[in-house]
């Protein structure tokens, strides 16, 4: 009898512990929707005709004998949002691949620091035309393809597993409307169309290139989703992406997306791994 | 007795009724210039500006609590009045001072009829022009060798298709005898805008 007990507490824990192997697959396509928001840095693109003012931005540093120029702030934070549908295809247990559309708006609002712009309208040899601007709204949509590779730091699919990103997104002008809105209501039929025309037209294409860090929530084999943080966003053109705040060739900026995939197709990947019994 | 005053109140009335005042255009904005940061840059905005180098070493510019230009028109002549102060030099730091141009005009009623400027040359060396100059009070007519005065640009402002004021935009140089020492005033400018609240005839 001792030695059956003694067999027992030996081999016991082993065979508790003891794995089998078991396969895990997943579908290699997937359908996405993404939704995401960002954040760039520009300048002001002053347009020329405004007067400079007594800008509340340049009180405390020149308050006594000298008055800078200025009428609004030189750094302009631009916000766009996007959604758009997005197929993911893996191309083995680490890398995917993306492409899709989305749909990108921005509204920009120049609006002085003071309660008005004064507004250079009209010009002749001895008289010169100035017209009170509140703000000047403008809305853009674009029309954009993301093309994006992701790459996964652990092969396993882990409920929550981090990857990194790179990407590009080469987004088209749809339209681009712009109204300004002046202080005396009956300026606006006069003078509405001569403002837009002094304003720079916004770039038909804007292109971003990112890289980013994000996570996944959930197996692949179900509905999962993934949120990720893009830094930097690398941001091309010269009017992109507002007529009134001027990009540099390259322009920093930050992003957030979320997505939700939804696994489709015939086609898997599979792994085998030990488990418990 | 009531009569009397009928004329003066209703030419008071239509005076200011017929121009609209602006803070903004109030205000004294100083773009600097690009090589000579002290000075404003020469612009044609109406920014209520001046500046010029003083001997080579100072500068004449426009204060912020000093009303930069004031104009009357008496007796056939225009007075043409810049009040800033003196910076640059320990000597002469924060100095009031007020150079005064005076040269002969044709009637000027209204600061409208100031348009006539536009792109008028002075030259100050001629018997009928004076110019002085008041420091710390003390008003001087200055023995002036050669300088020019050029109103490069006069312009009638409306804002919101309402008259609002004229701007005068232009340039000054002059060299003058001090304590029989020749001196400079180099690289002026001015923009300055011109209504009823700096401007006077009769």
């Amino acid at each position: 009898m001792k030695k059956v007990i003694l067999f027992l507490s030996i081999f016991s824990p082993i065979v508790a512990f003891a794995q089998v192997e078991r396969t895990y697959e997943y579908e290699r396509l997937r359908i996405g929707v993404e939704a995401g928001i960002e954040f760039l840095d520009g300048t002001i693109n002053k347009p020329a005709a405004v007067r400079e003012n007594h800008s509340y931005y340049y009180d405390s540093y020149y308050a006594k004998d000298y008055y800078y120029g200025g009428y609004i702030d030189d750094y302009q934070t631009i916000t766009r949002y996007y959604f758009g549908v997005k197929p993911e295809y893996s191309l083995n247990h680490r890398f995917t691949i993306a492409s899709g559309v989305r749909f990108m708006y921005n509204h920009n609002n120049l609006i002085s620091d003071r309660e008005y712009f004064l507004w250079k309208v009209e010009e002749t040899a001895l008289t010169t035309n100035y017209a009170r601007v509140k703000n000047v709204e403008q809305n853009n949509l674009y029309f954009g393809v993301p093309v994006e590779m992701k790459f996964f730091m652990s092969k396993k699919d882990l409920r929550v597993r981090p990857y990194v990103k790179a990407g590009a997104s080469f987004n088209f002008l749809l339209s681009s409307s712009t109204t300004p809105y002046f202080v005396n209501g009956r300026m606006e039929q006069k003078y509405a169309s001569d403002i837009l025309n002094q304003l720079e037209k916004v770039d038909f294409l804007s292109t971003s290139i990112f890289a980013s860090l994000g996570l996944k929530i959930g197996r692949m084999n179900h509905p999962f989703g993934t949120i990720e943080f893009q830094l930097p966003l690398l941001l091309f053109g010269q009017n992109t992406p507002s007529s009134f705040v001027k990009s540099s060739t390259v322009n920093e900026g930050v992003a957030l997306q979320i997505s939700f995939y939804l696994p489709v197709g015939e086609q898997k990947l599979s792994y085998k791994y030990k488990s418990r019994r | 007795m009531t009569k009397k005053y009928i004329f003066p109140v209703l030419t008071l009335i239509i005076l200011f009724s017929s121009c609209d005042s602006d803070p903004q255009m109030d205000r004294t904005i100083f773009i600097p210039d690009e090589t000579e940061p002290e000075l404003p840059a020469y612009t044609e905005w109406g920014y209520n500006s001046f500046g010029a180098i003083y001997d080579n070493r100072s500068y004449f510019v426009v204060s912020s609590v000093i009303a930069p230009c004031k104009i009357l028109y008496k007796e056939g002549h225009l007075h043409f009045s810049l009040n800033g102060i003196m910076k640059g030099s320990y000597l002469v730091e924060s100095e009031k001072i007020t150079l005064d141009f005076i040269f002969p005009s044709e009637k000027i009623e209204q600061y409208n009829d100031l348009l006539m400027l536009n792109d008028k040359q002075i030259n100050l060396t001629s018997t009928d022009c004076v110019v002085k100059i008041i420091r710390n009070e003390n008003e001087r007519t200055l023995n002036v060798i050669d300088g020019i005065l050029h109103f490069k640009r006069a312009q009638h402002l409306y804002i919101d298709d309402r008259s609002n004021r004229v701007i005068l935009s232009g340039i000054f140089a002059l060299r003058f005898l001090e304590y029989e020492f020749p001196t400079i005033i180099s690289g002026g400018r001015f923009d300055v805008g011109i209504n009823n609240n700096v401007f006077y005839a009769y």
